[in-house]
């Protein structure tokens, strides 16, 4: 039954995946063309597709995937398969934190945490930069890699201290900076900057 | 009921409107359930950032699930799970043909980059409201940038740094001041 492979590869995946997007794709790859449901070539197609597309990245290779392979059907039961297990994993991280989560040893255990959190987030912001305002950068610490020859735009740089302004100053609410951005972009583009 | 519907909309949107997902969502996720609803408070919208990055799975499925819960039970997390999963499954159905081929335009693809650096922009911005909520001081802030040094420069796997910052926390916030 394909459908029911769909789901159940899709589950092992939503299971045993950390860090979400980026940090699933090459898991993902590989369980995929193993069992020569879609070529290196079309999965490559499939995560541009779904960089392109909205919504989170998994979902859109699942659908994608399960599309290719069984149509609609395939697409739903890989989309559900990629979620059923956070039910289960979320249940049960809720109840060990509830039996655990109000001690004073806890209390500074979370203290700690909520601060390192913060810098995990800031990990997005790099990545973000990494991919708009500068290109080109090697993949590990420069010292190491000897470094590549980064390009800075300019156009890029600008887009991120008007969303910043936008945010800060004027309070924007976030989908408006996101169409505002791609807006900016495209006119960028038509000016000749980007 | 009302929560329960407002959680798939809301979802809905903030799914509709991320490119790539997973962090991308996180300042939205804010702006829509602690500024706009209020139905978290900052500190517990950190949390929910602490348990989807402890956690397996999909950031955006497992944030949907622990916030729906939390605002109207199992039924919200089922709503919330839905509403963020709807717009890729329909957009991804009617749209894959062609998303190929505006892939190969350029201005799409400058766009495509300006949207990446004003995610940026968001997503600090939100690191500056929560380290505000907290009052954060000193000591967070050296907690964040050692995580981040870890992370970028030293190669360590997120999941760690979770449990070590507990431990650490365990040692630095000794008398709670």
């Amino acid at each position: 039954m394909i459908l029911a492979a769909l789901f159940g590869v899709f589950a092992r995946i939503g299971a045993m995946t950390f860090g979400g997007g980026y940090a699933m794709v090459s898991l993902i790859e590989r369980d995929l063309t193993d069992r020569g449901w879609v070529s290196p070539e079309e999965f490559a197609d499939i995560v541009a597709v779904s960089q392109m597309t909205p919504g989170p990245l998994a979902m859109n290779v699942a659908t994608f995937t399960g599309r290719q392979i069984a149509g609609v059907p395939g697409a739903l039961a890989a989309s559900a398969g990629l979620a059923a297990p956070a039910f289960l994993i979320t249940a049960a991280a809720i109840a060990v934190l509830k039996r655990g989560g109000r001690s004073p040893l806890a209390g500074r255990a979370i203290r700690g945490i909520r601060g390192a959190v913060l810098g995990l987030i800031a990990t997005a912001v790099l990545f973000f930069l990494e991919n708009s305002v500068l290109r080109g950068l090697p993949d590990g610490p420069i010292w190491r890699t000897g470094g590549g020859r980064p390009v800075f735009s300019v156009a890029a740089a600008a887009v991120f201290v008007i969303a910043l302004v936008a945010v800060g100053r004027f309070r924007l609410r976030p989908i408006p900076v996101i169409l505002g951005s791609a807006v900016l972009g495209a006119g960028f583009h038509a000016l000749g900057l980007m | 009921m009302k929560r329960i519907v407002g959680l798939f909309t809301a979802y809905f949107r903030i799914a509709a409107f991320t490119l790539g997902g997973g962090m991308v969502m996180l300042p939205l996720m804010e702006d829509e359930f602690v500024r706009r609803r209020k139905w978290l408070e900052p500190a517990e919208f950190l949390d929910v950032v602490t348990l989807v990055n402890a956690l397996p799975g999909v950031i955006a499925v497992n944030s949907s699930i622990i916030i729906g819960r939390k605002v109207a039970g199992w039924p919200g997390a089922a709503a919330a799970c839905l509403g963020g999963m709807a717009p890729s499954v329909l957009i991804i159905l009617a749209l894959a043909p062609l998303v190929a081929l505006i892939r190969d335009i350029p201005a799409a693809a400058a766009a495509f980059t300006a949207v990446r650096s004003a995610v940026a922009a968001l997503i600090l911005m939100l690191i500056v409201r929560q380290g505000r909520a907290l009052s954060a001081g000193r000591r967070e802030i050296l907690f964040a940038v050692v995580a981040l040094a870890a992370v970028r420069l030293g190669g360590l796997h997120p999941i760690l740094v979770i449990p070590a910052a507990g431990l650490a926390g365990l040692l630095a916030f000794r008398e709670d001041s």
